[in-house]
């Protein structure tokens, strides 16, 4: 077993590897020069050569990619060309209200959509199972922002019960923490939870068509003890896939939701690093993106031995 | 066999019948296909609505709250809102067709060419998963902001996240139908390449491929708002959903109304889509369609 995770994580190095080389080309193949960006409007030819050897935006590509792979191996991400600070400074700053959204998210979604999902198979055609259903569509259907601005608008505006915006850390006080954290959770969990209880709806009811199903009922066990004894096992799978392959959905949502309430996340960091090319921030941020969804998919799959005993590696 | 009485075989049904017939068995897709359609013609007839232009300015009426002039208010620089938001559809709607279609179309290519050509099929696949690998919405940022701002560049941020999948299904399809008698019998007659995939392999994935491509289609209309309102999207210039929703964003508390129309217009024609596809797709599928009814 621990043969196969480490063999695992050295299979995903070369994605990961892939992934940068990707970034980095398609970063510099581009038409904006962030030299010329940081110089601004009225900068002299001068003033952006000087800019661009101080970047080191002067070398040949090759010579710039051996700087960085070698750089990365020492654990130095490089410095943002804007900001000149280390971009893994700047990832630590950041890193924690991403995380702390993130994780809310995952677990309010996952808490509330399966047991719904759930539900909706178990009381197929009733009313529940249609209004799960229309939920789900609906919650699917909405844009991020406008859900975010109909909450803020709801709950900060007219009832005042919520901040409008921004984020405390809960190292300054825990009922901040929640309360900030509140509204961005259930806007993005939200959506989340509509494509989580679908899947899980869609896979318990065809679990629950399977032959070895009728075999237990026609045995004689309790409805509840199928359900949650021999039907959940066998759905596991399908739903935990989809939680891993929701995340890559969930980083899009992250961004936009943290543009909505201004948290000062890696959303936020990203998003201002593309729209200024500064080249380091977006290669830092993708390397880590890339390893916590490899990470995600590894934990997923290892995952699948608890469900399934006959997946052994 | 005995026929029950009060039950007429289908062929004896009329036009209007069959019609009624299929409206009770698929609400959800007749509400979202007429839905999409009205705002389809609100699209097209913009003008003719009762609109005035869009982008003129009137700052004596800034900000004025929903009413008899302005159905949907105006907005922090006199625009009347209601205007904006009638074109902001045109906008969102083509950019939604556009990439759908174009999708669909290199995505078919794609698939074919890699379900049935094995030598490049390694190659393209990993070459899919390294682009499934970054989310959809920083992709398309990142392409957008690597070149100007423009509709037309919009369009191809969005179609290079959305083509994996297509090229997926594409691929799934021919995967297992390359392997059935017809496929050898076409080529024991001679049947070259090219004919193999258009004549024979191509009919067979049209019905998922349209089903795909009404999802793919529900996602470029919300990418492209997500990125207007990043301000990675339509040039501000075009009133699209997301521009709107950008600029009033800080109109939260006093002039909500801003935010409300056009979000509200997004998430109706991003559903009636959905339902569309769902319609669709559980009309193709047999097994679904079962045990559905």
């Amino acid at each position: 077993m621990l043969a196969y995770i480490l063999r695992r994580i050295l299979a995903t190095l070369p994605v990961m590897g892939i992934v940068i080389l990707f970034v980095f080309l398609l970063v510099r193949i581009a038409p904006g020069d962030p030299a010329a960006i940081i110089a601004g409007d009225y900068a002299t030819p001068e003033n952006i050569q000087k800019i661009r050897v101080g970047l080191g935006l002067d070398k040949p590509i090759h010579v710039q990619f051996r700087i960085y792979v070698t750089n990365l191996i020492r654990g130095d991400l490089g410095r943002s060309l804007h900001s000149r600070l280390p971009v893994s400074q700047l990832i630590a700053q950041r890193l924690e209200p991403t995380a702390a959204l993130a994780v809310s998210t995952l677990s309010f979604a996952i808490l509330l959509a399966i047991p719904l999902g759930i539900l909706a198979a178990w009381k197929a055609g009733s009313l529940i199972d249609r209004t799960v259903m229309v939920f789900a569509v609906g919650g699917f259907s909405i844009p991020v922002f406008w859900l975010g601005f109909l909450l803020i608008y709801g709950f900060s505006v007219k009832l005042d019960v919520l901040p409008v915006q921004g984020y405390v850390s809960f190292r300054e006080g825990f009922f901040p923490f929640i309360t900030h954290l509140i509204l961005p959770t259930v806007t993005l969990g939200l959506i989340y939870m509509a494509l989580l209880a679908r899947i899980t709806r869609a896979t318990i009811l065809e679990v629950l068509q399977s032959d070895y199903i009728r075999t237990a009922y026609a045995k004689g066990v309790r409805p509840t003890s199928v359900l949650f004894v021999h039907a959940l096992k066998n759905a596991a799978i399908p739903v935990v896939t989809t939680i891993g392959v929701g995340f890559a959905l969930l980083v899009s949502g992250v961004v936009i939701t943290e543009s909505v309430f201004a948290l000062p996340g890696l959303g936020r960091l990203t998003v201002d690093a593309v729209l200024q090319r500064d080249y380091s921030i977006i290669q830092g941020v993708t390397l880590i993106f890339s390893f916590v969804y490899a990470l995600v998919n590894l934990v997923v799959d290892l995952s699948y031995t608890l469900f399934d005993p006959r997946i052994r590696y | 066999m005995p026929e029950e009485p009060g039950i007429i075989p289908y062929d004896r049904l009329t036009g209007r019948q069959k019609a009624r017939r299929f409206v009770r068995r698929n609400p959800n897709m007749v509400a979202g296909g007429l839905l999409l359609a009205v705002m389809v013609v609100l699209a097209m007839c913009a003008p003719y609505l009762h609109t005035v232009n869009p982008v003129e300015m009137n700052p004596v009426e800034r900000l004025r709250a929903p009413g008899p002039g302005h159905w949907f208010g105006t907005d922090m620089y006199g625009r009347d809102s209601y205007s904006r938001v009638i074109y902001g559809s045109r906008i969102s709607l083509f950019v939604g067709l556009v990439v759908a279609a174009v999708t669909s179309a290199i995505g078919l290519a794609i698939g074919l060419i890699s379900g049935f050509v094995r030598r490049l099929d390694n190659l393209i696949m990993r070459v899919m998963d390294g682009i499934m690998a970054l989310p959809d919405l920083l992709l398309a940022i990142s392409f957008v902001a690597l070149t100007k701002a423009s509709v037309r560049n919009v369009i191809v941020a969005l179609v290079i996240p959305q083509t994996p999948r297509v090229v997926r299904l594409v691929r799934g399809i021919v995967l297992v139908l390359r392997e059935q008698p017809f496929v050898e019998s076409a080529m024991a007659m001679g049947a070259r390449l090219p004919r193999l995939l258009v004549r024979h392999l191509l009919p067979n994935t049209i019905a998922p491929l349209v089903v795909q491509g009404t999802y793919v289609m529900a996602s470029a209309v919300l990418i492209e708002a997500g990125l207007s309102f990043l301000g990675a999207g339509t040039p501000p210039e075009i009133p699209s959903w997301g521009n709107i929703m950008a600029e009033a964003r800080s109109y939260v508390r006093v002039a909500f109304w801003l935010l409300l129309f056009p979000g509200l217009f997004l998430a109706a024609t991003v559903l009636s889509i959905n339902m569309v596809g769902d319609g669709l797709r559980d009309m193709l599928d047999p097994r679904i369609a079962r045990r559905m009814r």
